[in-house]
């Protein structure tokens, strides 16, 4: 299968944050979701990835094009949608669409007209008369309307009201699935990228602590409940995020499959139990570690 | 790179329109009326407009992107950096040109000493040369320090080009004897072709630098 984006040890240092060797890969036609906390370093990575800040090292290539040398055959390629979409504010949404069709060669005119009609954008409003939530759809509309192969988006679903939130997601999904495009979304809300993605990437304080298949990856983490010496001591201490209460003991695991054997006695005594897990909790369970 | 001088094309427009439709013929009123005789050393105290004109329009120009978050915005588009700077440059030429051939096109009509008319042409392309080598320079200071770093100079240097010109012209006069159209003719030993030619090359320059500026802030954000 071929990659629609490759990253390779990535880094980019600040004074307080430091992307520390970011790879990963994003196979054509599937989305990935980059899950992590607030700084994190999902931002950074996606805009060295569209080559808005430079990173120290490591390679990117797009479409099997280095991202700096073909930034511009590779723009006409992606649709990007930022944190805090920008616009000029004192122009029209019409203006905007006119003005920006012109950098693209396959803009496709009457899918924006459809887009903003699906939206509710009003063509004659000024950008900087627009809600966050309309923001976030026109920069979608513009992201999209030149039918990109790659989709980057990065938090494209805060501000936005459910319904539109569970559109939008639709939308994206659809366009991978019936259209072949990849999309790279990043998130910190882990229902978004659950509902959609087949990939996770879960990069906390600049470094990727995660990277594989979300199906692989329900399969592979859950919670285990386990009464008082249930469970043989290699297993208690291997699980994260332990937690003893009143009627029991509980923990989680990342590495289910290769336990279940050896939890079968217990699941059938019922004196363990175990329960399937969401990316939030993944997530936490990342985050904190062996922390108890 | 059309669209991008398109964009930003309103702001000089603006400033322009201020200037031809409101500024010069008020300021004009006797002279384009007849009543009163066009002398150089008026004409050469109204060119130095030009100067607080262009550089007017680059830092307005500025003030909306920083206002916008332009380049931002602009960087997610599929546009070279070179083709950034580069329009803007080519704005601030084509500005120039507009304001240096609407004059000329008016000496031509208003004088009829050919001394005069030389003397005014000179003066003209001199004082553009300035303003491409001064816009230039405003352009190289955006990029090098940003907006909100550098915009304090910049109102700074534009102001004291509306204030200074008409005081300037007064005290000369009043209290040296001095015209101020002496003095840029005392200038006339400065080759007005040589003088637009190394500022044309030092405006180049500065584009240049400026690109290369425009580069390095992808590594320092």
């Amino acid at each position: 299968m071929s990659h629609t984006v490759e990253i390779e040890n990535l880094t980019k240092s600040y004074k307080k944050f430091r992307l520390d060797s970011v790879s990963l890969e994003l196979p054509e036609g599937l989305i990935l979701g980059l899950i992590g906390p607030n700084g994190a370093g999902k931002t950074t990575t996606l805009k060295i990835l569209m080559d808005m800040i430079r990173a120290d090292s490591g390679r990117v290539r797009i479409f099997g094009l280095d991202h700096r040398t073909h930034t511009k055959e590779i723009k006409n390629r992606v649709g990007y949608v930022g944190e805090e979409p920008q616009f000029y504010g004192d122009k029209s949404v019409s203006w905007t669409g006119g003005w920006i069709s012109g950098f693209y060669r396959n803009w496709d005119l009457n899918l924006f007209e459809k887009m903003l009609t699906d939206f509710g954008i009003s063509r004659t409003k000024k950008t900087g008369q627009l809600s966050k939530g309309m923001r976030v759809k026109l920069s979608l509309a513009l992201a999209l309307s030149h039918r990109p192969e790659l989709l980057i988006l990065d938090e494209p679903t805060a501000g936005l009201d459910p319904v539109v939130r569970r559109d939008v997601l639709e939308r994206l999904r659809h366009l991978s699935k019936s259209q072949g495009r990849s999309v790279l979304i990043s998130s910190h809300i882990t229902d978004d990228i659950a509902r959609i993605a087949d990939l996770i990437v879960f990069l906390i304080d600049g470094r990727v602590t995660l990277a594989e298949s979300k199906d692989g990856l329900l399969a592979k983490w859950k919670r285990i409940h386990f009464q008082e010496k249930a469970l043989e001591e290699g297993i208690t201490s291997s699980l994260k995020c332990r937690k003893t209460q009143v009627f029991g003991s509980s923990g989680i695991t990342d590495n289910y499959p290769s336990l279940k054997q050896r939890l079968a006695a217990g699941l059938d005594s019922q004196s363990i139990k175990v329960e399937n897990l969401n990316l939030d909790d993944i997530l936490i369970a990342c985050v904190k570690g062996d922390e108890t | 790179m059309w669209r991008l001088i398109r964009k930003n094309s309103l702001m000089f427009l603006l400033y322009q329109g201020l200037y031809f439709g409101l500024f010069f013929p008020l300021i004009n009123r006797d002279r384009l009326l007849g009543e009163n005789p066009l002398d150089l050393s008026f004409l050469l105290f109204l060119n130095t407009y030009m100067i607080w004109l262009i550089l007017g329009s680059v830092w307005g120009q500025e003030q909306m992107e920083s206002k916008n978050n332009g380049y931002a915005f602009l960087s997610t588009l599929p546009i070279r950096s070179w083709q950034i700077v580069g329009s803007k440059y080519a704005l601030v030429f084509m500005a120039t040109l507009t304001f240096v051939g609407v004059h000329l096109i008016w000496y031509a009509v208003s004088f009829d000493d050919p001394v005069f008319l030389a003397a005014g042409r000179t003066s003209l392309i001199r004082v553009a040369s300035m303003c491409l080598l001064l816009a230039g320079l405003y352009y190289l200071g955006f990029f090098r320090f940003g907006y909100q770093r550098f915009s304090k100079i910049a109102v700074a240097i534009w102001l004291l080009m509306i204030v200074i010109p008409l005081p300037l012209r007064i005290i000369l006069k009043e209290r040296f004897g001095i015209r101020s159209s002496d003095i840029f003719l005392s200038l006339n030993r400065f080759n007005p072709t040589l003088m637009l030619s190394l500022c044309l090359l030092l405006f180049l320059g500065t584009l240049g630098l400026a690109i290369r500026f425009k580069e390095n802030l992808k590594i320092t954000e």
